[in-house]
């Protein structure tokens, strides 16, 4: 759950990563990026897609509820949001000096690097304190409501894979060597997309035992 | 991070945390897993609700806890129950759990 105000400012940062992703499009066609860089291209818009998804998601995305259990989660909310959508605007900055092939004496693929780091630590800081906050349904919900118990039990488990995964992303970041370049997005992408699938079909199940039990129950 | 340390070093507060891990309890219902006078088991929620592991919700006469845990700290949970930390010193207190239930 993110404040009017973290969305604003978040979507601002999104905006500007967006022109930047549609500017440097646009003078790709003049041929000034090598090919070998075209999956630079798609990384352009797949930093603000997941800024935006990230801000999207959690807006407004908690039934409403008391304002002791949503101050902890606007908290929450706009540490996330700022870290990560301005961490994300840093490394879209990285990303469209690296496209423009310039002759810089800095190596930008491990400012990139250094950058996933600090943007892992920030989200794993964050997802420690995700079991911490007080269960509200969502109102994008697969597989219905969890309630009060499978709630916290869901949160629980996947703020637990999520500290592995960012660990695991931090570790890649650390150990890969300086020649490895762009080549771990892809798999930190896929491993990504993986973890969402996980996510909603582990909500679904645990929904299911929650309506069942709710049914035997009456 | 002292206060979590303190609470989670004790064998009976760290078996209130693992009974909360399945669903949030009544103070009655967790005191029906213990041999202890309720004053003792209320000095430990007292421990537990100061270093912020659990949250506790009255209603009427009833308080019901639930588990408040971050991933670092039910990991450090986990790795005290298992190396046993304070379980030589707490023995007594530990024997005094009812399992069975």
């Amino acid at each position: 759950m993110i404040d009017l105000r973290t969305t604003r400012t978040a979507a601002s940062m999104i905006l500007v990563m967006l022109v930047a992703a549609l500017w440097r499009t646009i003078t790709w066609s003049d041929g000034s990026m090598p090919m070998a860089h075209s999956g630079v291209l798609l990384l352009l818009y797949v930093l603000p897609a997941s800024s935006a998804s990230l801000v999207a998601c959690p807006y407004r995305n908690r039934r409403a509820a008391d304002d002791t259990k949503t101050r902890p989660w606007h908290k929450w909310g706009r540490f996330l949001a700022i870290s990560y959508c301005g961490g994300m605007l840093l490394m879209q900055g990285v990303v469209v000096l690296a496209s423009l092939g310039l002759d810089l004496p800095v190596d930008l693929a491990a400012i990139a690097r250094a950058l996933a780091v600090v943007l892992a630590i920030a989200s794993l800081l964050a997802i420690n304190q995700m079991p911490k906050l007080p269960w509200l349904e969502s109102r994008f919900s697969p597989g219905g409501e969890l309630g009060p118990i499978y709630g916290s039990r869901y949160t629980r488990l996947v703020s637990r894979i999520l500290v592995v995964f960012q660990t695991a992303v931090v570790a890649c970041n650390v150990a890969a060597p300086q020649t490895a370049g762009w080549h771990s997005a892809r798999y930190i992408l896929l491993a990504a997309a993986l973890l969402v699938a996980w996510s909603i079909a582990w909500r679904w199940h645990l929904g299911r035992k929650w309506r069942l039990e709710q049914l035997t129950m009456r | 991070m002292n206060l979590v340390f303190k609470a989670l070093s004790d064998p009976t507060r760290r078996r209130i945390l693992q009974l909360l891990r399945r669903r949030p309890m009544t103070a009655g219902q967790i005191a029906g897993h213990f041999d202890f006078a309720k004053p003792t088991l209320s000095a430990h929620f007292a421990v537990l609700r100061e270093a912020d592991l659990v949250e506790s919700e009255k209603a009427g006469t009833t308080v019901t806890y639930s588990l408040k845990l971050s991933v670092l700290e039910d990991a450090l949970l986990s790795f005290a129950e298992t190396v046993g930390v304070g379980a030589r010193t707490g023995g007594g207190l530990n024997l005094a759990t009812r399992r069975g239930k």
